[in-house]
């Protein structure tokens, strides 16, 4: 019995308890590539996710491209067109936007399979991270600076999901707006999308680079569950989702979409829609006729109502900082008017 | 004719209450918070006079209450409220009786605020009304209880000579 518990550990030590990791480099769809996974299976893993990764990367009639195409045509909805596979002038698909995605998702897809539970997966700075480091932190995601190469603007904490980016880059790389077929313009220099789909995320990136900034944030905020989104602007402001928000940290400012935003009603439909956070100088908006609201950076209150009750004017004031979900929005019942957060 | 005379006076009486009452501002800043005193008039003539006379006054009472104040598109809350409201007290009043008048009178104002609101999230489309209901219920529990108590102890002052 004794000789046997020496043995005994050092096979428990020599088979590492399962803490094996491997990592792949490999050349593909024009990008370096590199797999990276930490688990019994890690080796299998990657050697399969490696083949599934080139197996996107060769063009042809595949189930894969039914797939894609669902996606690309969900992105290409999304963006009203911003996003397509199909340029005008060859009639040809073109999956360069939304093909790293897709490999991105295979290779998770296998990773998980193989009950890898801690992963890395960078397709050409198209991430996908699987669970969280062995440490057991989440991976932290630098986001690169679209001006200067080697400067980080912040990083995010990220844990089962993925991160694309878009901007104005590398390698000269143009990012064409299929409306005029020539670079986009749109006062972006980068997107980054965080969202569990990669494929959505690589689309999605390119389509919002060409939309701008204002209506990438409107796209987010009818799609908050589904995506949330780093926008660079040419000046060099920093734009985080409010999903992110806790996740990302940075030297520098920025502002945090999606914490200020009101809606002013009337009749029922909106007619209006603000973010307190980004307005610049105070101003008053006529509602309907019969009330006048007072709109300021972080805060809205009505200022003036032509109803006999006044309840609407007495209402607290809707403040950005003091924000509740559970707040009773402003209402105006004889003009049918109301502010309330969206 | 008697009849007649007697439930337009007291639609006028009612009317009366109504307007000097819209004078008084809101105690809080919560829209459809009222006394509602001139529902005491509907629970009374439902007792004296019964059911259908007590709908005419009601319903003379919140039209002409209407026009006067101009205010048309408030209309419609009134008449959800009073609806509502009222089809519940004519079904409580016989069981609760004189004596528990202000149980009718309690009951009738919490579905006559929730009604209301109803009526208002479904106009504006806006589900967080909702969180009003606490406070609408609670004032209109009072005050119901209050304008109930009222109509019982004016019906055995004075019901038998009317």
């Amino acid at each position: 019995m004794k000789r046997f518990l020496p043995l005994l550990l050092c096979v428990i030590l020599l088979t590492g308890c399962g803490e094996t990791s491997a990592t792949r480099e490999f050349f593909a769809m024009d990008t370096v590539m590199s797999l990276t996974a930490y688990g019994g299976n890690a080796e299998t893993a990657v050697a399969e996710a490696e083949r599934a990764v080139y197996n996107v990367a060769v063009p042809g009639e595949t189930k894969e491209s039914v797939e894609i195409l669902k996606i690309a045509e969900r992105a290409r909805i999304m963006t009203d067109g911003a996003f397509d596979v199909y340029y005008a002038c060859t009639g040809e698909p073109d999956f360069g936007g939304i093909a790293k995605g897709y490999a991105a998702d295979e290779a998770a897809e296998i990773f998980r399979e193989n009950g890898i539970k801690s992963g890395l997966i960078n397709l050409g700075g198209n991430i996908y991270v699987v669970g969280n480091k062995t440490s057991g932190k989440p991976w932290e995601i630098a986001v690169q600076s679209p001006f200067d190469e080697n400067q980080t603007v912040g990083t995010l904490k990220l844990a089962d999901t993925s991160a694309v980016t878009s901007g104005v880059y590398r390698r000269g790389e143009h990012i064409i707006d299929p409306a005029t077929g020539l670079p986009a313009d749109s006062g972006l220099a980068s997107v980054t999308v965080v969202c569990e789909n990669s494929a959505l995320a690589d689309a999605l990136s390119t389509g919002l680079f060409v939309l701008g900034r204002e209506r990438a944030l409107e796209i987010w905020r009818e799609n908050r569950d589904l995506f949330d989104l780093v926008l660079i602007e040419e000046d060099g402001t920093v734009t985080v989702t409010e999903g992110l928000e806790s996740v990302y940290s940075s030297g520098g400012k920025h502002e945090t979409a999606g914490s200020g935003e009101i809606g002013i009603f009337l009749g029922g439909e909106l007619v209006q829609s603000v973010d307190l956070n980004a307005v610049a100088k105070p101003y008053d908006l006529n509602v309907g006729g019969g009330n006048v609201a007072h709109i300021e950076r972080g805060e809205v209150y009505m200022l003036e109502a032509d109803c006999p009750d006044q309840i609407c004017v007495k209402h607290a004031h809707l403040r950005t900082n003091e924000r509740y979900d559970g707040d009773t929005p402003i209402v105006c019942l004889p003009n049918n008017v109301v502010i309330k957060w969206i | 004719m008697k009849r007649l005379a007697r439930l337009a006076v007291l639609t006028a009486a009612a009317l009366a209450v109504h307007t000097v009452e819209a004078q008084i501002p809101a105690f809080v800043p919560v829209p459809g918070v009222k006394l509602g005193l001139a529902n005491a008039f509907t629970l009374f003539v439902m007792f004296i006079d019964g059911i259908p006379g007590a709908a005419a006054v009601l319903l003379a009472r919140v039209l002409l209450g209407g026009f006067a104040s101009g205010g048309f598109s408030m209309l419609i809350y009134s008449l959800a409220g009073g609806a509502v409201s009222f089809a519940v007290m004519a079904i409580l009043k016989k069981p609760f009786g004189i004596k528990f008048a202000f149980l009718t009178g309690a009951v009738g104002g919490v579905t006559h605020n929730f009604a209301q609101l109803f009526v208002a999230v479904a106009v504006t489309k806006t589900p967080e009304l909702w969180a009003y209901f606490p406070v609408l219920a609670a004032v209109g529990a009072i005050c119901g209880a209050l304008t109930g108590f009222i109509s019982g102890i004016v019906v055995r002052r004075i019901g038998r000579y009317t």
